[in-house]
């Protein structure tokens, strides 16, 4: 079953076009990567999908259900949640408050529930240790955000989209700007969170040994076009994106 | 502040807080003093209203206008005729009728210019109030306004009203209390914090901000009516601009987090004018470089000294538990 179908998506900032006549489909327990020269649009796709940004043509569908220009803490709800390319947290919330916060959204019946009780927040801090193991951050439950690593602090923003217990979940350059040992760690977490969730997930990201790691589909993005969908060695031996990537002489060469 | 980390010895605290402010009007040496005490618990919930439109991350500049609004339409009321414990709760919720259809428009307005709107919002209020002669009695104001009754006991005289005022403004105080501790006073704080991300997690960060600023007005507005039926009069010059300024001076002052916050300012700028009284000209020297000393030396308020302490307790406990984990 396809999960989330983009039918000839197209976005323009005033005369830019970012994204062009983008069509691709996520099923059901892919994990596909979007990669791209800096500039090809993937940051752009990826807010027009999730809600952000409003699309000037074409269709965003999630579940069969047409979600194109819906708000963001909608699509939230439906089950697609996102994380965004900085590390995005509540810096001085503590960890804990983070994860507990992103489970709200979708977890609450209606806003004045939990006015007397406190029953809502012993259900959504019990649900957000949980997603702390999965990331090995329970130990730094009770620390406040900005006390965290930089690697931490990805990790974390990685965290609260889960809470909200997406079916599909969009990362935006999960590993940019963590060392090397920092984006292993990250991604076994996602490997992980994959197997043990059943979570869907759409990745755009540069580092390519993650992408090829992890992925088991790649779409490239150029220019706002979207030039080639496979699997990850399909991709790279592909003509057309190595010549986005490297100019055209590298592949006369 | 976080809420949920309440021990027992705040509970304590509060508890001798809550009794001295209801034995006050006992060892007051003169009326005086529960005059003061009285203007204090009015000022409590203008800056209760002002901090939970706050906690969702937003700047009211127009907050006296709300309360304006309020005094206004219960004192028109209850010189109709209408029982003045009835016409508060009038003015209330009236305030946070047009609070909600306003900020439903402007609040999709972002930080600077919500603020200039809110200002705007208060000059046009003042301005009715003083073209509106044939109602509001223009520049003169209301005179005569009723007095509350409970129960056929007339609240007049100073005494007779601080207990009403006191019980309103600790009613105020709990209700907060309890608002942040809610999903939604979560959400209101996800919010100020991180607008984008409380979005990303699938709460509607617009509708959040309207809900605070519908609470935080008529809570104003219950109490500029509170006020007014105090003071038995009110004219346009009752809540301009300053008193605006001087809510959120004393916001700033205690504290933005929390419900003590609130209360420090109060206690502190509500007293503060009346002391320096003897000083002559220097007052407003005296008072302003106390509000820069403030600002420089404790930019979190008064209140944050009581957190800054607990938080250091935190951290130390925290990497004790981590270092003992990592030894063994």
């Amino acid at each position: 079953m396809s999960m989330l179908e983009v039918e000839s998506l197209k976005r323009s900032f005033g005369g830019l076009v970012a994204v062009r006549n983008v069509s691709f489909k996520v099923s059901e327990g892919d994990f596909l990567g979007l990669i791209g020269p800096n500039g090809a649009g993937k940051t752009t796709l990826f807010n027009v999908i999730s809600g952000v940004l409003r699309p000037s043509a074409g269709t965003v569908r999630f579940l069969d259900r047409d979600i194109s220009g819906q708000p963001a803490n909608q699509t939230v709800r439906q089950g697609l949640s996102r994380t965004f390319q900085a590390a995005t947290v509540y810096p001085e919330a503590t960890v804990i408050e983070n994860v507990a916060r992103g489970t709200l959204g979708t977890s609450l019946t209606g806003l004045w529930s939990g006015f007397l009780s406190r029953k809502w927040r012993v259900a959504a801090e019990e649900k957000a240790y949980h997603v702390l193991d999965l990331f090995g951050l329970r130990r730094r439950a009770d620390l406040k955000a900005r006390e965290l690593s930089y690697g931490e602090q990805r990790r974390l923003g990685v965290a609260i989209a889960l809470a909200s217990e997406p079916k599909l979940l969009m990362l935006d350059e999960p590993v940019a700007g963590l060392n090397p040992e920092e984006a292993a760690e990250l991604a076994s977490v996602l490997r992980r969170v994959k197997s043990e969730r059943g979570v869907t997930m759409v990745m755009v990201e540069h580092h390519m040994r993650t992408v090829m790691g992890l992925c088991n589909r790649v779409v490239v993005l150029d220019h706002g076009t979207l030039i080639a969908d496979g699997t990850p060695a399909d991709v790279v031996s592909n003509p057309l994106v190595i010549e986005a990537y490297l100019g055209k002489e590298a592949v006369d060469a | 502040m976080n809420p949920s980390t309440t021990k027992p010895m705040s509970y304590v605290a509060v508890a001798v807080a809550v009794f001295l402010a209801v034995l006050l009007p006992w060892f007051a040496p003169n009326q005086f003093y529960i005059h003061l005490a009285t203007v204090g618990c009015i000022n409590l919930m203008l800056v209760l209203g002002l901090a939970i439109i706050a906690r969702a991350g937003q700047l009211s500049m127009g907050h006296g206008g709300f309360a304006l609004v309020g005094g206004y339409v219960s004192a028109l009321l209850s010189m109709k005729g209408w029982p003045p414990l009835l016409t508060l709760f009038i003015a209330g919720l009236t305030a946070a009728v047009i609070a909600a259809a306003l900020g439903w428009i402007i609040l999709r307005l972002r930080g600077v210019y919500f603020v200039l709107v809110a200002f705007a919002f208060s000059q046009i209020v003042v301005l009715l109030a003083l073209d509106m002669s044939s109602i509001t009695g223009g520049a003169n104001g209301l005179v005569g306004v009723p007095p509350i009754s409970i129960f056929g006991c007339v609240l007049r005289a100073k005494p007779q009203f601080y207990p009403f005022a006191l019980a309103c403004a600790l009613t105020t105080l709990l209700l907060t209390w309890l608002l942040y501790r809610s999903p939604l006073g979560t959400m209101m704080a996800a919010t100020a914090e991180n607008q984008r991300l409380t979005e990303s997690s699938g709460i509607d960060t617009h509708r959040v901000q309207v809900i605070a600023f519908t609470i935080g007005s008529g809570i104003a507005g219950f109490a500029g009516a509170l006020s007014t039926h105090y003071l038995r009069f009110i004219s346009p010059d009752s809540y301009t601009f300053w008193e605006s300024v001087s809510y959120l001076t004393m916001l700033v002052v205690g504290g933005r987090d929390g419900v003590l916050g609130p209360v420090v300012g109060v206690l502190v700028l509500t007293p503060l004018p009346e002391l320096l009284r003897s000083t002559e000209g220097l007052q407003h020297i005296i008072y302003g470089t106390m509000l820069v000393l403030c600002l420089m030396f404790v930019p979190n308020g008064l209140a944050s000294l009581v957190q800054t302490w607990r938080s250091r307790q935190r951290v130390a406990r925290t990497s004790a538990a981590v270092v003992a984990e990592e030894v063994t």
